[in-house]
């Protein structure tokens, strides 16, 4: 430990300068982050939002100056070449090590965690009562920022070496989200991966870790690079080999007794519009009927063959849904599909069957907290401090809760609310009407974990509350001021745990695959 | 050969008396399809000045790369200080010194402040020493490294290496580039510590390392020549001219009438010249007019080391001069003459 701290002080002394340069844009973030959830509290302010910019600017400052301290501190005694003066003094390589973690703790955790805390003050939280979500966070910190950065330098000589190796691996990254992309496997992945992400972190770690030991052990830089490298391997082979599909009927097994999803025929005839890659966009009809009382039902993604009548088939790959929750009283809902353009222009003449494959996901509804707005700031447990703003909704016709949560996304929450007809009187106290439809919407993660990786602990999250319903013609042209959300509204927040994950099938035979049409939202006041 | 790890190496370990320094055993190392090193092995004993000499490329700094486990071998093995090379670290390197022409500096740091960062690595560290080598080599205290000349930089290098006292310095061309006054300092700053300390240097400059090695080492193309002590070996070398009293008496000389100890050897009808690799003395006076009865005179004069390694680079190069029909063993992998091994001229080796 004395050898550690030795060459700690030298190093602390030597990169004073980088040091303080990263203390500085670290302080920084702390005093102009909040700046990015004050602007979401309230839009419209030109200060709040040229300061919600240069506050985003400083935090993605805070890891190139991680990147350039660690760098630096690692370099200082280089583990890349044979000409070092210092590979023959009598270095402990646990100890030089530990001198680069302890600066790392020192100048780049201990600066964060003060600045982590600092957020949390200001965002009215108490830090302290954040302290397993604030260790945390500097976990994934360290094991998917600091961790990798300190193993890339410590297998580069020098810092334009070390800046090459990065933007190489960057590419390399890129080039596979780029092959996901192709593949179209990106858009659904970050469903039901929990596991997989786990996974991912910890092999992160795993190859860091042994590339920085092998490397401080033995000076093999060949090796550790192999080993740090190797962490991409995985991550490319489950792109290439097109595993999606496989991890998905994992996550979303297929099992009776789920919902049942009918198509509506009731339920209208969306034209088909633009959409990505090539292919025609779609929307179908549904009717979730099953959703007992006290759960929910969400549509995470879909996968949908389209048949034609000559025997011609196209497959989408699976794809995200944004769509709502399904409610035991609210089970219609458009699935917005995709289908290749060329079937399409084939097919579109004669009805097709279409068989879809939904990863659904099933919620137990659970506490449900009910706060009379009143325009003031209210605390909801497993959410956070939230609030709303009256002068948005008059201001831009949107209606929206906002909350900040400590070190992580919210709890997974459905907030819900009856909004009013046209105007608010000065009426502080408004019933709810029993069977009068609400509007709701979810924020948050099902995720129980104490923290998320994130350089903020403060997550800004919003719901918008807005029902434009039946008042948008179908040109998209809003005929009428929509409903607002007035004092003395009730909202309820209600938290939702997993059930399960299944996979639902659903035959659409003799579907006629819509007409084509532009379709773009045109406001009118 | 840890096998053959010697038992003084062993003894080194539990802190005993160290007799052998450094051991290798057919040392080696590739790079790629390049053999840098092939098959040495040296054996330097306690006290030993002792100088690896050859040519730019021959593998001298590979070597000492070996030993100072910067690089691992491809093959065979070496102990240092009763440490198989390849487990020198840490505190292993506490005894010893190394200092290179090409080592990296820390350059922002300043001689005083390199030296006190490295004391506390060190438990036989000398600030007294420190001291009296800062005054020997006029060492300026506060200036950065990187303000420094070469010589400056390599006074520094060298007080940072000797004020612990190693039990073994090595040096990789320690005077490479350098004038001749500060040559003189850092040659005078080594011999001072000599008695404590055992030397090991590489150098390509002959005449510099002849006035002070006790030992030497000739390496070409990766392969060890010999190896052995300095009075032995310019005892075994002779430069030998001899005048004929008749023409022509002695350029019928060859085949097994020539001696593989003869290296360069040249006739002409009057006169025989030869470097011989194997005297004797006396003996060898006597079996060279047993050769050349015709011979006038018969000279033997003692050669400087240049001249010796020049006749030996020549003749491994294949370079015999014309009428050189003589077998010369060389010092094969890993059996080179080692300090004491073997009697001169028994054909053991150059």
């Amino acid at each position: 430990m004395k050898q550690a701290l030795h060459i700690f002080a030298k190093d602390a002394l030597h990169l004073w300068p980088e040091i303080l340069v990263s203390l500085v844009i670290t302080g920084l973030f702390s005093c102009t982050y909040r700046y990015t959830w004050m602007a979401d509290l309230a839009p419209g302010i030109p200060k709040l939002q040229y300061m919600q910019k240069l506050a985003e600017i400083v935090a993605g400052f805070v890891p190139l100056s991680w990147w350039i301290l660690i760098t630096r501190v690692v370099h200082a005694e280089s583990l890349v070449g044979d000409r070092q003066w210092w590979i023959t003094r009598p270095y402990e390589w646990s100890q030089l090590l530990g001198a680069k973690l302890l600066f790392l703790a020192a100048f780049v955790l201990l600066p964060f965690f003060a600045a982590q805390c600092v957020l949390l003050e200001e965002a009215g939280f108490r830090w302290f009562e954040y302290l397993p979500g604030l260790g945390l966070n500097l976990v994934l910190v360290f094991g998917i920022l600091v961790g990798p950065l300190l193993a890339l330098a410590a297998v580069t000589s020098g810092f334009g070496k070390m800046t090459l190796t990065l933007l190489g691996a960057l590419v390399v990254v890129i080039l596979i989200g780029v092959l996901g992309a192709w593949k179209d496997t990106g858009g659904m992945a970050s469903y039901g991966d929990d596991a997989g992400g786990a996974a991912s972190f910890l092999l992160v770690l795993v190859c860091c870790g042994a590339a920085i030991v092998v490397q401080y052990a033995r000076r093999m830089s060949w090796m550790s690079r192999l080993l740090l490298f190797s962490v991409l391997a995985p991550f490319a082979a489950a792109v290439s080999l097109d595993s999606l599909p496989k991890l998905i009927a994992m996550a979303y097994p297929r099992t009776k007794g789920s919902v049942l999803v009918v198509f509506d025929p009731q339920g209208g005839h969306s034209p088909a519009t633009d959409a990505d890659n090539g292919r025609v966009g779609v929307s179908v009809p549904l009717v979730m009927s099953g959703v007992v009382d006290g759960t929910a039902v969400r549509v995470d993604g879909v996968r949908a063959t389209f048949e034609s009548q000559d025997g011609r088939t196209w497959t989408s790959p699976w794809l995200p849904i944004y769509g709502p929750m399904h409610l035991p009283e609210s089970s219609k809902a458009g699935l917005p599909l995709q289908v290749d353009r060329k079937f399409f222009d084939h097919a579109r003449s004669k009805p097709v069957n279409v068989y879809l494959k939904l990863a659904v996901t099933t919620l137990k509804a659970g506490v449900d907290r009910r706060v009379v707005l009143t325009g003031q700031d209210f605390s909801v447990p497993g959410v956070g401090i939230c609030s709303w703003n009256p002068t948005t909704q008059t201001m831009f016709d949107t209606t929206e809760v906002t909350c900040l949560s400590p070190m992580r996304e919210p709890d997974f929450t459905f907030v819900s609310v009856q909004l009013n007809e046209s105007s608010c009187t000065d009426d502080d106290a408004r019933d709810e009407v029993p069977g009068a439809g609400t509007v709701g919407g979810a924020m948050g993660e099902l995720s129980p974990a104490p923290a998320e990786f994130g350089i903020t602990s403060v997550w800004s999250r919003s719901v918008w509350l807005n029902d434009f319903g039946t008042d948008v013609e179908r040109s998209g042209r809003i005929l009428h001021p929509p409903p607002l959300l007035c004092p003395g509204t009730p909202v309820h927040f209600t938290r939702y745990t997993l059930m399960n994950r299944s996979e639902v099938d659903v035959t659409l035979p003799q579907f006629q695959l819509p007409e084509f049409e532009r379709f773009t939202i045109l406001r009118k006041r | 050969m840890s096998t053959t790890m010697s038992a003084e190496s062993s003894a080194a370990v539990s802190g005993a008396v160290i007799r052998t320094v450094i051991q290798t055993q057919g040392l080696s190392k590739r790079f790629g399809k390049t053999d840098a090193l092939t098959g040495v092995g040296i054996e330097v004993p306690a006290g030993a000045i002792y100088a690896l000499v050859g040519a730019n490329g021959a593998g001298k700094t590979t070597l000492i790369k070996l030993l100072m486990n910067i690089l691992e071998p491809s093959a065979g093995s070496a102990w240092v200080l009763g440490i198989d090379a390849r487990r020198l670290r840490g505190k292993g390197l506490a005894r010893i010194g190394y200092v290179s022409e090409n080592q990296e500096f820390p350059e922002w740091m300043t001689v005083e402040g390199m030296l006190e960062y490295l004391r506390p690595f060190y438990p036989t560290w000398d600030r007294a020493l420190e001291a009296q080598l800062m005054r020997q080599f006029d060492l300026p205290a506060g200036r950065k490294l990187k303000q420094l000349s070469r010589g400056q930089r390599m006074k520094a290098a060298m007080a940072s290496a000797l004020a612990f006292r190693p039990q073994l310095l090595v040096l990789d061309e320690p005077f490479a580039g350098l004038d001749p006054l500060v040559r003189d300092e850092l040659m005078e700053g080594l011999l001072d510590r000599a008695p404590e300390t055992t030397i090991f240097l590489s150098s390509h400059d002959l005449a510099e390392i002849e006035s002070f090695s006790s030992h030497v080492g000739f390496l070409q193309q990766g392969r060890l020549l010999f190896s052995e002590e300095m009075g032995v070996l310019s005892e075994r070398f002779r430069e030998v001219t001899v005048i004929l009293e008749s023409l022509g008496a002695g350029s019928g000389l060859a085949g097994e009438n020539l001696s593989p100890s003869w290296l360069q050897y040249e006739a002409t009808d009057s006169m025989v010249r030869f470097v011989e690799s194997a005297c004797r003395g006396a003996e060898t006076r006597a079996e060279l007019e047993s050769k050349f009865p015709g011979a006038r005179t018969i000279e033997m004069e003692p050669m400087p080391l240049r001249a010796i390694f020049l006749a030996i680079a020549k003749e491994k190069r294949g370079k015999p001069t014309s009428q050189h029909q003589g077998a010369v063993r060389l010092a094969a992998d890993g059996d080179s003459l080692r300090p004491g091994s073997g009697a001169p001229g028994e054909g053991s080796g150059i």
